[in-house]
């Protein structure tokens, strides 16, 4: 439990600095626009429905709201993540604080995980937001819970894999703006990267498919829990944080 | 308490210090004296851990640097050379950090550590002061203070009064000399009356290789086994230059330039037993050149310092 101290100190600054404000207060409106926008064609088409009751049962609050706005919760936060990741590393590599950091008794990891942890508290606060959304409109409808609470899990590994990506490429610069341009070209090219797989050919179409985040979030929000994307996401997560340990050793060994 | 063994360190091809070996007792304040680039900082961010030795070792209070980092840095209290510290944060929320990161746990000891720094310091009143915002006097004792807060038996502070006004520089100084006695210190400097005023043994190193260990006395003392004298005389350089060097005990003759024809200025050093005045004004004299001063010269550290680089 080492990383505790830095943990605190991060979210400190996040909060001083203050990204955390505007992160949370424009992932907040962004999503509630979505939300409302999602509420409003609902709205819409149960209305044309109720004249035609053989389409209703396609009808229902949990796919036409719940779903989408997961889907559309996890694009606005790959927009938003590399804008927390960038100065994780970046900035203590800028301002040579790291050489304090290197020099306490706190090894590699105690370093990377408080950084981590703080990042996907913050994180955590941006998807809570929408809590209210669902609270409220739980008041007229009847959601299902075990499906809300997947989209959940499946927004939280995402975004883990996410700010491990950043932390990484923020490990590798000194300047900020390269890191969040990095990390956000990444995050999108590996959204993406299921394109290839109808390009491709029978081969390489199951490894694209596999490699990119799409298919496995798709999975989370409209209510599959499947043991394979959470080993997805996971080794994604140990496998971009085990790279930032070795760049933070190779920092030390090369000065 | 601090005892380097052969230590090499690389960057790539170029060599920064080359088996540099020292041993410093419990309690001294050690001075590592050298011109820019010598390779201080390299010394002091391998007894930190900061950076491996290409080869050779370290120990800090009995842990070894490359088998126990932990444990070293725990017993270490380093101040870098460029002062980096957390600028958004107040300098009680950057000492808490500190404190905590260094191990200290419990709320009670913390706040204790954390006021005795900030006393020690002399930064009582700007506990809730923004870092940023203080002056480079002040950020500096932030600095000192993060170094001290865990209490540790070695402190290593790499250029400590560097960038500071001339009065920040004499409060620094007599911050680190009041924190000596119960701590071992090692601070870097290329300022010579620095050592001379708050260290008791110096390192003097240059171009990664130590060339001299020994207290300030003792340096001053060895190198007035040798005599410096001024001397101004007028006549073909050349020819004066021979005719002193033909005097017994005379080790060396340099002509201060610019030189000229007419009057010119020499230092002369020979050696500390032997008093060559007399025979050189009657050398001289007798070979008909003009005398105009002959004086002794005091050897300050400066000189020293400078000898003894340039002889390595």
């Amino acid at each position: 439990m080492r990383f505790i101290p830095l943990f605190k100190k991060e979210l400190k600054t996040y909060f001083i600095s203050p990204i955390a404000y505007v992160v949370l207060i424009i992932f907040g409106l962004i999503t509630g626009y979505i939300f409302y926008a999602l509420c409003a064609t609902f709205h819409l088409i149960s209305l044309r429905v109720s004249t035609y009751p053989y389409y209703g049962y396609k009808v229902n609050p949990t796919e036409m709201i719940a779903t989408p706005f997961f889907y559309n919760m996890a694009i606005t936060s790959l927009f938003m993540l590399p804008i927390l990741t960038m100065r994780l590393f970046s900035e203590e590599k800028r301002t040579d604080t790291i050489e304090l950091l290197f020099t306490y008794p706190l090894r590699d990891i105690d370093i990377m995980l408080g950084k981590f942890f703080a990042c996907l508290l913050i994180y955590l606060f941006m998807i809570g937001i929408s809590i209210i959304h669902f609270s409220i409109l739980e008041l007229w409808t009847d959601l299902e819970k075990k499906l809300l609470l997947n989209g959940y899990l499946g927004l939280v590994l995402q975004g883990a894999a996410f700010i491990s990506i950043g932390i990484f490429i923020s490990s590798l610069t000194e300047n900020q703006i390269i890191s969040a341009t990095v990390t956000f070209g990444l995050l999108l090219l590996f959204w993406l990267l299921n394109w290839l797989s109808d390009i491709v050919g029978e081969k390489y179409r199951e490894i694209f498919s596999y490699i990119s985040f799409f298919g496995h979030y798709d999975n989370f929000s409209e209510g599959i829990l499947d043991t394979r994307d959470i080993v997805y996401y996971l080794s994604f997560i140990i496998f971009f944080q085990f790279l930032t340990l070795r760049i933070l050793s190779s920092k030390r060994y090369r000065g | 308490m601090i005892e380097a063994k052969n230590l090499t360190k690389y960057y790539g091809r170029t060599k920064a210090i080359e088996n540099v070996s020292f041993k410093i007792e419990k309690g001294e304040i050690v001075g590592l004296l050298g011109p820019n680039a010598a390779g201080k900082t390299t010394i002091m961010r391998i007894l930190t851990c900061f950076l491996p030795p290409t080869s050779g070792t370290a120990k800090v209070n009995g842990y070894d640097i490359l088998e126990d980092p932990l444990n070293v840095q725990k017993n270490i209290g380093y101040l870098p050379e460029r002062n980096p510290l957390y600028e958004e944060l107040t300098v009680e929320e950057f000492l808490n950090f500190v404190a905590e990161s260094k191990g200290i746990k419990r709320k009670k000891e913390k706040r204790e550590k954390i006021s005795r720094v900030i006393e020690e310091c002399g930064l009582e009143g700007f506990e809730k002061k923004i870092i940023g915002k203080l002056s480079k006097g002040y950020k500096q004792r932030v600095g000192i203070a993060q170094a001290l807060i865990n209490d540790p038996p070695c402190l290593i502070l790499d250029e400590p009064t560097i960038g500071l006004d001339p009065k920040q520089i004499i409060e620094t100084r007599k911050l680190i000399k009041n924190l000596a006695g119960k701590r071992t210190i090692i601070l870097s400097t290329h300022i010579l009356p620095e050592v001379s005023m708050t260290c008791e043994r110096v390192i003097i190193i240059n171009e990664g290789h130590i060339v001299a260990i020994d207290t300030v006395e003792n340096l001053t003392a060895k190198l007035k086994g040798m005599t410096e004298i001024n001397l101004e005389v007028e006549g073909n350089p050349g020819k004066v230059k021979e005719v002193i060097e033909s005097i017994d005990g005379v080790k060396e003759v340099e002509i201060i330039p610019p030189v000229k024809d007419g009057i010119n200025k020499y230092i002369v050093r020979s050696l500390k037993e032997k008093d060559v005045r007399k025979d050189i004004s009657e050398k001289l004299v007798n070979s008909g050149f003009g005398l105009y001063e002959i004086s002794l010269r005091e050897m300050s550290l400066e000189d020293i310092f400078l000898k003894l680089v340039r002889e390595e």
